[in-house]
Order: C-alpha cells, then sequence, then structure tokens
C-alpha cells in the first residue's frame, strides 16, 4: 500500500451545475482531509434586495441558476406572500406545483442522463455515451424538451419564467397548449420507467453513510414545495422555525455559505432525504418500481441518490391521472385573473 | 479538454474576481471569435449595483465572516477588459439569436441580430401596448428587441433583461412614466436590474435617487 501524502485535486468540476474544485489529501490510503469549494463569485442577493420592492424578490433571486429558476421564484414567492398574510388559492399553488414538475424533469434528466451516467459507464461525457446508447442521449434530451415545454407553456419562458409574480401569475396559460402536452409527457412516462431499469443496472459503489435526513413532508403530495419540514431523527417543524433549528456558517476556501442543525451536525437534504422520508406519500407502483430497481427506503448509500431522482422523475410523469383532468378544472376555473391582486389597502 | 486556440468561444458571466481578470486574457488570446452571451457578460449583470454601493458593508449583510470573500469591488462587462467580436443580449439570451450566432460564424457572415427596440416587436406582434391601455410601466421603447415579445403579450411591462437599445432615449421614457405617477423608487428600480451597470440605464437611474 501507498504510504506518505498524497493531494488528488480536481479543478473544475464539470459534473455538477454551478463552479466548484475539490480536493482531497491522504496519508497512505487513509483520507485526512477534504475540501469542497465553491469558486462561483459572491453576487450579495440578500443585500441587493434591500430597499426594493417585495414584487422584485422572486424575478432577482431566480437570477442565482439559470437551470432552477422556479426553486427560487417560487420560494421568494411563498416568503413574500407569508409575509404579507396572502392566502394563496388552490388554483395557483397547483399551477406552480405543475410548472415546478417541469424543472424538475428538465433539471433531473440532465443531471442524471448528461451528467451522471457517463462517469457510471466510465465514458467521458455524454457526446461519447451517445456514441455507445444513442438511444438514452435522444430520450433525454426528448424529456428535457418536455420539462423545458411545460414551463415554457406555464411561465412564458423556459429559463427565467416571466409570467410568474408574488401572488401567482400575470396570466393563465392557454388551455389547449397545456393539453397538447398530455402525449409528450406520457412518452416521458415510458421513457422514464425504461430508463429506471437501464440506471438499475448501474455498479454502485458499496457506501453506507450514517446520515442524518432532511426534507419536507406534506400532508397528501410527495413534496415539492409544500409541507413541514421533517428528519429521520424525528424533527418536524414548521418551515417558518429553521432558522431555530438550522444555522448556516462559512468556511475559508469556499463561497458558498455551509449548513448544519443547530446542534453543529450535518445533514443530507436533496433527491435521497425526500425519498426516506415521503415512501409512503409516492404512488404504489412507482414505490415498488424504485424497490425493484434497488432503492429502497431507508436507504444509506448517496451513491443510489440517482435512483431517487429517476424515481422522482417518473413520479412526475406519472401524474398524469392527476391532471390533466380535475387539475385543469380547477385552474380553469380562475381562468382569467390567476393571481392574488394586492389589498386595497396595503 | 482539449488546448486552444478556438474558432468561436462562447463567454458568460461578469468580471468580479482577480482570477477572472486573468482568464478572460488567456480566453482571449486562446480564441478567434469571442462572443459574450447574456446579461453579465454583456452589461454586469444583477451583481454590478454592487458598482455604485459600499462593497464591504454588502458582504457584511451576507456573510457571517466577511474577511473570507475575495472579490474584486466591481462587476464589469467582459468588453471593458477584452477585445468582443459579437454579444448576445439577454438574461437569458435567446435560442434562437445562438443558433443564428454559431451559424452564421460557421458560413463566415454576420449574424443577423435585431437591433430594433422591444417596443417594435409588441407593434409587429400586434400587442396591445401595457404603456397606453394599463398605464403599466415599461422598458420596451428603450430596451433592445429578441427575446420574442415576451411580458408584454401576458400583461405585463418590459423589464429591460436584454438591456438599452443603442441610442434610447431613456430619459424620455422616464418622464412619461413619471406623468403616469410612476414613483421615483421605482423608477430607479426598474431601471437597476439584470442590465443596472449599461451606460444609458445607470445614468437614467442616478436621476431618481
Amino acid at each position: 500500500m501507498a504510504e506518505g501524502t498524497r493531494v488528488l485535486q480536481v479543478d473544475a468540476l464539470a459534473r455538477v451545475e454551478g463552479e466548484g474544485r475539490f480536493k482531497v489529501r491522504l496519508e497512505g490510503n487513509r483520507v485526512v482531509e477534504s475540501q469542497f469549494a465553491i469558486f462561483e463569485p459572491p453576487r450579495y442577493f440578500e443585500a441587493l434586495l434591500r430597499g426594493r420592492s417585495f414584487r422584485d424578490a422572486p424575478d432577482i433571486t431566480s437570477r442565482i441558476c439559470g437551470i432552477c429558476p422556479i426553486a427560487y421564484i417560487v420560494g421568494a414567492s411563498k416568503a413574500m406572500e407569508s409575509a404579507l398574510g396572502w392566502e394563496i388559492p388552490a388554483a395557483i399553488t397547483d399551477l406552480r406545483r405543475l410548472i415546478y414538475c417541469g424543472e424538475w424533469i428538465q433539471s433531473h434528466v440532465l443531471h442524471t442522463h448528461l451528467l451522471h451516467a457517463p462517469d457510471f459507464l466510465g465514458l467521458a461525457d455524454s457526446l461519447e455515451l451517445a456514441k455507445v446508447d444513442r438511444s438514452l442521449v435522444e430520450n433525454a434530451l426528448a424529456a428535457k424538451r418536455t420539462g423545458n415545454r411545460l414551463m415554457e407553456v406555464i411561465g412564458g419562458r423556459s429559463v427565467h419564467p416571466v409570467n410568474t409574480r408574488v401572488g401567482g401569475f400575470f396570466k393563465a396559460p392557454p388551455e389547449d397548449a397545456v393539453r397538447a402536452l398530455v402525449p409528450e409527457l406520457e412518452a416521458g412516462e415510458a421513457m422514464s420507467i425504461a430508463a429506471l431499469e437501464r440506471f438499475a443496472a448501474f455498479d454502485y459503489p458499496d457506501l453506507e453513510m450514517d446520515t442524518l435526513f432532511v426534507a419536507l413532508r406534506d400532508d397528501h403530495d410527495y413534496p415539492i414545495d409544500e409541507g413541514r419540514i421533517v428528519s429521520s431523527a424525528g424533527l418536524d417543524i414548521p418551515v417558518e422555525a429553521f432558522a431555530e433549528h438550522f444555522e448556516e456558517h462559512q468556511v475559508p476556501h469556499s463561497n458558498a455559505l455551509q449548513a448544519a442543525t443547530a446542534e453543529g451536525g450535518r445533514y443530507l437534504v436533496g433527491p435521497l432525504a425526500r425519498f426516506n422520508l415521503n415512501a409512503d406519500r409516492l404512488p404504489g407502483d412507482i414505490l415498488a418500481m424504485a424497490e425493484r430497481a434497488g432503492l429502497v427506503p431507508g436507504c444509506r448509500n448517496p451513491f443510489r441518490s440517482l435512483l431517487a431522482r429517476r424515481s422522482r422523475s417518473s413520479t412526475r410523469f406519472a401524474r398524469r391521472p392527476v391532471w390533466p383532468g380535475p387539475m385543469l378544472r380547477r385552474i380553469r376555473r380562475s381562468w382569467t385573473c390567476l393571481y392574488v391582486p394586492a389589498p386595497a389597502t396595503a | 479538454m482539449r488546448p486552444g486556440p478556438y474558432d468561436i468561444s462562447l463567454v458568460e458571466g461578469s468580471i468580479s474576481t482577480r482570477e477572472e481578470l486573468e482568464r478572460i486574457q488567456q480566453v482571449r488570446q486562446d480564441s478567434r471569435i469571442l462572443v459574450t452571451i447574456g446579461a453579465c457578460a454583456t452589461a454586469g449583470g444583477i451583481q454590478a449595483l454592487r458598482n455604485t454601493r459600499d462593497h464591504a458593508e454588502l458582504k457584511a449583510a451576507v456573510y457571517p465572516t466577511p474577511s473570507f470573500i475575495d472579490a474584486l469591488d466591481t462587476s464589469t462587462p467582459i468588453a471593458d477588459h477584452v477585445h468582443v467580436d459579437h454579444e448576445l443580449r439577454g438574461c437569458p439570451i435567446d435560442k434562437g439569436q445562438l443558433l443564428e450566432t454559431i451559424a452564421a460564424l460557421i458560413a463566415g457572415r454576420r449574424p443577423v441580430i435585431p437591433d430594433y427596440s422591444q417596443c417594435a416587436e409588441c407593434k409587429l406582434a400586434g400587442t396591445a401596448c401595457v404603456m397606453v391601455t394599463h398605464g403599466t410601466p415599461c422598458l420596451g421603447p428603450v430596451t433592445q428587441g429578441g427575446c420574442g415579445n415576451l411580458c408584454p403579450r401576458i400583461g405585463r411591462g418590459c423589464y429591460g433583461c436584454f438591456g438599452p437599445k443603442e441610442g434610447a432615449n431613456v430619459r424620455a421614457l422616464a418622464d412619461q412614466l413619471s406623468t403616469l405617477g410612476v414613483d421615483p423608487a421605482e423608477i430607479r428600480d426598474l431601471l437597476s436590474s439584470f442590465t443596472a451597470a449599461a451606460p444609458a440605464f445607470a445614468e437614467e437611474s442616478r436621476r431618481h435617487g
């Protein structure tokens, strides 16, 4: 076995949606230090929003990321609505969930098929992947198109949508345009199920981590943007209490704030945490598929979060029974004015 | 990554750290054609709002240990530092414009990119003017077209994500907004978003406090 100190360093991580550097120091074969540095320059969003109208918050914060703008638009909108005490009707929250599904579909397929699958198959990138498995890449691009279309039809633009606002939307999306997406979504569902089987055959490193999982948990649905914050250690708090239970701090080597529990412990969020804490909210057939693919609730192998991402995308496609029927009917009811106007005496 | 030189480099993002100051010189040296894409690369981005503010105060407002943050006091467009051959506006850019630019450069011709205002796009599309019909503040008359008439067609005023059109009369628009009863802070903020540091917008927004 090798003795002495070795340093492994990747200066630009090409498999993440952002700019990061990773450094590991080994003594012999033991890791003694690891550093994950986000060197994306600081942009001071929180500070720049001060003194501006609350209506600017969603569009400005969405510029944090062009791949997941909806996360910021919905997050900022909900924060403003909560501060204003606005009640948001179900038609709006449904439509938000739908555009969020579009974002998940396009973002997850980018992550699973185009960024991570090449690594599992020992290939340089998605172009190499297309040479050995053309249909996998074609399916990924088709699904990405479907997700983008969903965002575009509801949001007016697939990157940094313009139709969203604090309180809801500027204009209801045309019903026929939403309905026209159904065949694409059905094709996406079949593709997603096939991809889950394909991904299940990857060789996952054996790694069981003792991790605290933290995710949202909703009364009815698999959670996206609604619910309480729960953990695998039994935490169950409203979103407003986040700051009492978690804290953010800095490390010298990274521009990104790091988060910990109030006691200083690490925790994991994201698809694996959400799956583990909400498996019972998945439709039975999707959960069964995930289990056949090797993703069982309570999974502690972070590499398998790839499967959670795929299962989740399957779920999104598989929501077909819920919409466009009842969902569209609910949207149509408040067709012309899909937003909550500011109270007259604001 | 294969070493350069490259035929075309697409550069996104602004210059806001010392590393970026050096890297852009290298990118220029390695590129036959350099195309800047997006509001950050062409105007400095939303983060350029810090150019007129106290940088140390902004750091302290966001970071518990501001001394760990190493960044320039300004965020500036690429063209402030190196020669830029073509630019694509927008936050985000328009996909059609990107394809047109790459196709044109491969074919050795000039890309055909609109240089008229967003306002003209509304007229071409037959979209009712939101400012005339509802008094909604709109930057369409002074913003470069190219997005495809996205905001006014859903009843929303243009928020200027493609930046100022060349020769735009921003003061006349601001005066009209004042006449409509829009308060100075709102006019200032409307001009202070993703292309806030573009001279035509920066200059006018300063007049409104």
